[in-house]
């Protein structure tokens, strides 16, 4: 039985500082809550598990080291995606120039060019699927100042930053003279007030003679294409006018032999044909009723004395070759004129230009002297002032050095052995 | 009652205090003469907490700032004791790990971690709170002790006479003993000594006076004011003066009582409080090296009131010793400007204190005569209340809002506290010897003024009650955690935990809350540490810092953690504990040691929030305390239920709301506002219809400023402020009248019941 | 950590390298127009500045794990990583050329970002919740403690309310084993620990076998009734719905208690009383707990994440110098 004495007393609730901290459990410490345990489990999961899900990227199986690349490939280089190791011969080096000459060569612009760079320095790889472009600052990190790069640097243009008045020379062709032995006039085919010349309208349009092809590059002016359709009469032989204008316009030629042929021919055959004609004589040296064999001559030897020494010289310029009387060779219709080379190099020295991308240009907007000049000399290139509108770092569209300049000289290029797919990028499979 | 007596389980060799030296039997300690008359039985109770050491001349017995808990009887041989020059203790070399880390991997990685330096190496303090600045110049010995002579424990032995204690207390060592010739000591353990002391009544005696001189001569020298004292004068001083010991609660004067003398504060921590009524005004605590009861010896600080008999302005300054020139313009740094009277030049008269009087001198640059009782007068003295007239201006001397020769305020001891009283004459001569320290004296009492005029006119946010229900002013290493800081992530806890080899942290972020600071459980480093008293083996001790470290000879009886009245100190069983007595786990205490030989406690190191602090206490919270508490006895503990009513009634700031019971209201009884209930304002409490006033009604039969409250040295009078339809109280119109509790007072429309809180 | 003043210095440091970066990188811009990437000198040197100050921000928490290190205050490291952090990620879009990246680099910047959102986030937290638990919770406890503190909270009201009711039917004990902080008395000793408990167990038997505090029956049968159908469920570790509803706010659980009194007579208020206090108290641990989380869930995302980024940044950093 329980002991019969007074009810227990009840205590208040007591709350100071020493029973608070007896209802912690002191035994319990250090076994931390969930938010804290889960927090150092992921801390060690994630870890693990981010370098378990690398292993196989790290190793390279597949292509799955695309994953490191810092950008897309190139599309020219697409089929190297995931073969790092076709580039990146070398670890922990940058891409040797050996592993891009594999496919490309590229040989140096100058022969004095100061160091050689190497082929990824200007040409970025992993910069998205474009190819290769360069950047001005490949090119002007030497050309912004020459001087710097070697005393004995004798250029004219020392200091190119970019495409602008001051930071870029003047174009150099426009500085030329047009030397090539042919006589033209463009203001003769482009009057400014309109007229009507054997039956031909005046002006003429630039691409009356100035053609494009059907890339639309200009195609060099040609005679039987641009000019024989007015100027045909020019190769008119038949002094006498014996065998009408059909039979008496010699071709085109730079065979004098040949065009001689022809007139020989011409004659005999329209002798053989009308064996009167010697009847009707030729002019004044050649009395009618000549014998054949010397109307034949006569005919055939004024007519050329009147072709080669007359007409000919419309255009052209003759001399003595090798005792024989010939046209100085004109070469082809495009850039420079040298002596002796059937085309000569182009206008720009260092530069190329393109007329198809300006196709929606008016020709004289940039040519703007084209009507004006009276003589072959003249070189209707336009100044770098033409340019500036357009390009350069005020305009808006491009100015790359790389849209003008070439690095490589393409002409020292070598022929590649092609190769096949397999060599190149290994084993497909 | 003696200590507890030892666990009579526990096998006894573990039970015995490791003091080192010799421990003594019974028939030994019995055998030496100074303790003679003392019962055997008692030696042998406390079996090893006596022992014999033996020093060499020379040789360092113990240092000043030591924290010791032992006391030494000489047995035979000379002791010095000396305090020590300031550089001494700052000179200390600090002991570098020997150098060559770098080679070894694994000591920079232990660099890294933070190693604690070896306890040997630990810094001593530098400077020792307790008997003041240690640059007291003495090269000379304080004193010499032959045979027979109990040292060591100056301050443990001042809280071991008070009758009532039944326990010692201890404090740093006020100075340093080392032996000048061999000498031979028994250190003895507190509880051994309180045996002794009350079982040896003429040995008591004799220590009693010993103490007296040697407590004296330390302290007075120790005080900065008393540093050009002459040697006579301070050993004059020393004759006169007297030593007082107050026990926790004890009021050592109170307000408006005859002050006599003025006292220094040896050691302890006391309250200034004035009594208002519905309660106490605590005005400032003041600790060690401290002093007061000067403002009731010093001349009385006269108020002078300029006021401008045609406009009503006015204009008031205070009147000390130092003189002060009044004018249109005064030039000089104590300078009262009265403006808006012609008649007044720039600089006029000066006026100073003089006795219980003020001296009034009409300067060469005041053109026009002063007014005193119908006289023209070039100086007078003036008397408290009375008046004189400049131009259009009177002025008038107001008396000291502190009667004179009285105590200003009521000072209670917090603490232990041990006072050096000096008699007013005593102090009047040191004031009239020594101008200098009578300048630092006013200077300090002008400040304190102002200080409490401050305080008054405060309302302090913090709750008092709250300090002293947690005992907070215990703390002189207080943690605190900043609740609005810490993110409770218990940084704290697990690098406590880190820190010791045991891996319990000692920090528990658990505990009351005082305003917006958590007090956790972790050792205090309490003033007066409890835990100490009744270890049995005396493996709790303070170390040089105040540092409580539990060595390594604990027996886990758990008796420090059952009387640490904070829940700081726990037993666990420790499987690491090194144990000479076998590999097993055994119990042990552990407690904070404040992270002895680490730079910084490693708690508030590792709080990333900057939310951890340690503080003192009463420093901390100093600026907060010194405000309005009022505290009835008996009424501190409040049912809970009624607080919570009350603060739905009230809607106050919740800090205040355990006081509002207790404090004077006034309660509206008519109107919308009925049953409102409105704090009275300190001191005063201004009624009306403007909008500055401190409540303000709208109600067109109420003046803008109509009536005032105003608590005047224990009552509370409500005045009329010349309103239109004047004030009545319980039905009576009035102009100024005490209230007494329930009186009602009608302005206007409104009835407002005066309730003088929970006082009567 | 609360920004305030203190972080002025930092700000201005931070803003002040930021700046710097900022010219640096616009001066190289300026002379190489594609400005610094991953593989451009520039761009790797931002790259290895920017790691450094991450394995830096990672060190703070084997910094946390060692106190008393000589390197610093905690409170320190902890600025350098809030500060640093934002500094490196400012870095780390250096490296990149403000570019988000594609593969594992793009991986990583959408990490990254992850991490400093988180982070960001958790500043945020830590600057609003700790004063919002301060104010809403005024009796709480250590986090991990909170299961703990509600047992003896529930064993505390179950021992008061038996003061009423007599015999609740409950066979939930205190776990008197149990090492409990606070000083509170452990027997090491068997024979003493036997004997402690034979003296709470006849407190208890005496409890249970009557009310101890004098009331009618019907009002002890509807004290056990409410007690142990809505206010003892509410103080299990998984409250119950409807002590979740009945206890929803302090109003509500006022408004409970005051009920209870009205309907008990005067002698039971005591233990209403305290039983309002549990209760409250169970309602704010509630709190706690839910803001807690809050406080430090964010370390769930921000922590583990790092520690995922720091593998991968190893795996970016050796496959991108290899290649």
């Amino acid at each position: 039985m329980a002991k019969e004495d007074k009810p227990l007393d009840y205590q208040r609730r007591q709350v100071d500082t020493k029973t608070l901290a007896q209802r912690l459990v002191l035994s319990a410490w250090g076994g931390g809550h969930w938010l804290r345990k889960r927090k150092w489990q992921l801390a060690w999961l994630l870890p693990a598990v981010a370098a378990v899900a690398s292993l196989p990227f790290v190793l390279g199986v597949g292509s799955s080291r695309k994953a490191f690349t810092n950008g897309a490939i190139s599309r020219p280089h697409a089929m190297f995606e995931g073969r790092c190791a076709q580039c990146h011969t070398l670890p922990f080096r940058k891409v040797a120039d050996s592993a891009c000459k594999v496919c490309h060569d590229g040989p140096t612009h100058h022969a004095n060019a100061i160091g050689e760079p190497r082929c990824a320095a200007c040409h970025a790889e992993h910069r998205g699927v474009e190819p290769l472009a360069v950047g001005n600052n490949n090119c002007t990190e030497c050309h912004a100042n020459l001087k710097r790069h070697g005393k004995e640097i004798k250029l004219a243009a020392l200091n190119v930053t970019a495409f602008a008045r001051g930071k870029h020379p003047e174009l150099s062709a426009h500085s030329q003279i047009d030397a090539r032995p042919l006589k033209l006039n463009h203001a003769i085919h482009m009057p400014a007030q309109p007229k009507t010349i054997r039956g031909v309208k005046l002006p003429m349009k630039c691409v009356d003679c100035h053609s494009m092809d059907a890339a639309g590059e200009l195609v060099p002016t040609n005679f039987d294409r641009h000019c024989a359709s007015c100027h045909k009469g020019e190769l008119g032989f038949d002094v006498y006018q014996v065998l009408g204008p059909e039979k008496g316009t010699a071709p085109h030629s730079k065979d004098m032999a040949g065009i001689g042929n022809f007139i020989r021919d011409a004659y005999t055959a329209a002798l053989a044909l009308d064996p009167s004609l010697p009847h009707r004589g030729l002019g004044r040296n050649v009395e009618g009723g000549a014998s054949r064999a010397v109307w034949l001559a006569s005919a055939i030897a004024d007519s050329t004395n009147f072709l080669f020494e007359k007409k000919c010289l419309y255009c052209h310029e003759t001399e003595t070759r090798d005792g024989q009387l010939a046209v100085v060779k004109v070469g082809v219709l495009s850039g420079r004129f040298e002596k002796g080379r059937k085309e000569g190099p182009g206008w720009a020295k260092n530069a190329h230009f393109r007329h198809r991308p300006h196709r929606m240009v008016q020709c004289v907007s940039c040519h703007t002297q084209a009507a004006k000049s009276i003589a072959t000399s003249d070189v209707l290139i336009p100044k770098m002032e033409t340019c500036l509108p357009c390009h350069g770092r005020n305009a808006v569209s491009i100015d790359n050095c790389s849209g003008c300049h070439y690095y490589h000289d393409k002409m020292k290029e070598t022929e590649r052995d092609r190769k096949t797919v397999p060599q190149i990028v290994g084993d497909t499979n | 009652m003696p200590p507890e007596a030892p666990k009579a389980g526990a096998p006894k060799e573990l039970l015995l205090a490791d003091l080192g030296g010799t421990p003594l039997t019974a028939e030994e300690l019995a055998a030496i003469p100074g303790l003679a008359g003392i019962k055997k039985d008692i030696w042998s109770k406390f079996p090893g907490a006596i022992a014999r050491k033996e020093f060499r001349a020379g040789e360092v017995i113990f240092r000043q700032g030591d924290s010791g808990t032992t006391a030494f009887y000489l047995v035979s041989g000379t002791v010095q004791m000396s305090l020590a020059r300031a550089a001494e203790l700052a000179a200390k070399p600090v002991k570098q790990a020997s150098g060559g880390w770098a080679r070894n991997i694994g000591r920079l990685g232990a660099y890294l971690k933070g190693t604690p330096a070896s306890h040997a190496a630990a810094p001593l303090r530098t400077h020792i709170p307790v008997d003041g600045p240690v640059d007291v110049p003495i090269d000379n010995p304080m004193a010499m002790l032959e045979e027979g002579e109990v040292f060591g424990e100056l301050s443990a032995l001042a809280a071991l006479k008070q009758e009532k204690l039944k326990r010692p207390k201890f404090y740093p060592r006020a100075s340093t003993a080392h032996a000048v010739t061999d000498a031979v000591v028994l250190e003895m353990l507190p509880n051994i000594l309180n045996n002794v002391l009350y079982n040896a009544p003429a040995f008591k005696d004799k220590l009693n006076r010993n103490y007296r001189d040697r407590a004296l001569e330390t302290h007075l020298r120790s005080v900065p004011m008393f540093a050009n004292l002459s040697p006579e004068f301070l050993s004059m001083l020393r004759e006169r003066a007297e030593l007082v010991d107050v026990i926790p609660g004890q009021q050592i004067c109170g307000q408006g009582e005859n002050a006599d003398s003025f006292y220094l504060i040896r050691m302890g921590f006391v309250k200034v409080s004035q009594q208002f009524p519905g309660g106490e005004l605590v005005l400032a605590y003041i600790s060690r090296g401290s002093y007061f009861g000067e403002i009731g010896l010093l001349p009385p600080v006269f108020r002078l009131q300029a006021r401008n008999t045609r406009t009503g302005r006015e204009l008031r300054t205070v009147v000390s010793r130092d003189p002060v020139t009044v004018g249109r313009d005064p030039s000089g740094e104590d300078a009262f400007r009265v403006t808006g009277d012609d008649y007044i030049s720039r600089d006029h008269f000066r006026i100073h204190g003089e006795q219980q009087r003020a001296r009034v001198t009409r300067l060469n640059t005041g053109k026009n005569p002063l007014r005193y009782k119908d006289e023209s007068l070039d100086t007078f003295a003036l008397s408290a209340g009375e008046s004189f007239l400049l131009g259009d201006t009177l002025f008038t001397l107001l008396d000291d809002t502190y009667p004179s020769g009285r105590r200003v305020a009521t000072y209670t001891a917090m603490d232990f506290c041990q006072l050096v009283r000096i008699k007013a004459g005593d102090f009047a001569q040191l004031l009239e010897q020594y101008p200098d320290v009578e300048g630092a004296i006013h200077q300090v009492a002008r400040s304190r003024r102002e200080l409490y005029t401050q305080t008054l006119n405060r309302v302090s946010t913090v709750s008092l009650d709250e300090f002293l229900d947690q005992e907070l002013m215990q703390g002189q290493n207080l943690l605190l955690i900043d609740l609005d800081r810490c993110t409770r992530c218990d940084e704290c806890s697990k690098a406590c935990a880190a820190t010791h080899a045991d891996g319990v942290p000692r920090i528990l972020r658990e505990g009351l809350r005082f305003d917006q600071y958590l007090v956790p459980t972790s050792c205090r480093a309490c003033l007066d540490p409890l835990c100490m008293t009744r270890c049995p083996v005396g493996s709790i001790r303070r170390k040089q810092t105040l540092d409580i470290v539990i060595e390594d000879w604990c027996i886990g009886c758990g008796n420090c953690a059952i009387d640490c009245p904070y829940g700081n100190i726990n037993v666990v069983r420790l499987p690491f504990s090194t144990d000479q007595h076998g590999g097993t786990a055994r119990p042990k205490a552990t407690v904070c040691d404040l992270c002895n030989g680490y730079e910084e406690p490693n708690c508030v190191r590792a709080c990333p929030h900057d939310a951890a602090i340690r503080v003192d206490a009463a420093r901390f919270f100093a600026r907060d305390l010194a405000g309005v508490q009022l505290n009835v006895a008996g009424e501190t503990q409040a049912a809970p239920a009624e607080a919570g009513a009350l603060l739905q009634e009230t809607r106050i700031h919740t800090n205040i709301a355990s006081l509002l019971p207790l404090l004077p209201r006034l309660r509206v009884r008519s109107g919308l506002q009925a049953d409102a209930l409105l704090q009275l304002r300190f001191p005063t409490t201004l009624l009306g219809r403007a909008d500055d006033c401190d409540y303000h009604f709208e109600d067109d039969g109420i003046s803008r400023a109509h009536c005032s409250i105003t608590a005047e040295r224990g009552r509370f009078v409500v005045r009329d402020l010349q309103s239109t339809n004047g004030t009545l109280v319980n039905g009576q119109p009035v102009m100024e009248m005490e209230l007494h509790n329930g009186d009602l007072i009608s302005i206007g429309e409104v009835d407002l019941e005066f309730l003088t809180g929970r006082m009567s | 950590m609360i920004i305030d003043r203190t972080h002025r210095c930092w700000m201005a440091i931070i803003a002040a390298l930021a700046a710097v970066l900022m010219l640096i990188y616009a001066a190289y811009v300026y002379w190489n127009p594609p400005g610094a990437r991953g593989g451009s000198p520039l761009g790797l040197v931002f790259g290895f500045a920017g790691t450094g100050v991450i394995l830096f921000e990672c060190l703070l928490s084997l910094r946390k794990r060692y106190p008393a290190s000589p390197l610093g205050r905690v409170s320190v490291w902890l600025r350098a990583h809030l500060w640093l952090g934002l500094l490196s990620f400012l870095l780390i879009l250096m490296h990149s050329g403000w570019r988000f990246g594609q593969g594992l680099a793009g991986l990583l910047m959408i990490l990254f970002t992850v991490i400093l959102v988180s982070g960001v986030l958790g500043v945020v937290l830590q600057n609003w919740l700790p004063r919002r638990l301060t104010e809403l919770v005024k009796r709480e406890t250590v986090f991990e403690q909170i299961p703990q503190v509600i047992t003896a909270l529930r064993l505390d009201a179950d021992e008061r309310a038996e003061f009423l009711t007599g015999d609740l039917g409950i066979g939930e004990l205190r776990d008197e084993t149990a090492l409990r902080a606070g000083g509170r008395k452990y027997y090491f000793d068997p024979a003493q620990f036997k004997s402690a408990m034979d003296k709470v167990e006849a407190e208890r038997q005496k409890r249970r076998a009557s009310p101890q505090i004098d009331m009618e029956d019907a009002s002890s049968a509807t004290m056990k009734a409410h007690y142990l159908q809505e206010i003892r469920p509410y103080l299990r570790e998984r409250p119950s719905r409807l002590g979740k509803e009945l206890f929803r706010n302090p109003a509500a659980v006022t408004s409970y208690f005051h009920r209870l009194r009205t309907i008990l007579p005067p002698v039971a208020h005591e233990v209403l009383f305290d039983l309002e206090q549990i209760v409250e108290e169970r309602r704010q641990l509630a709190i706690q707990a839910r803001l807690h989380f809050w406080l430090h869930g964010w370390l769930l995302v921000h922590v583990p994440l790092s520690m995922a980024f720091l593998v991968l940044i190893l795996v970016h950093a050796v496959m991108s110098l290899y290649f």
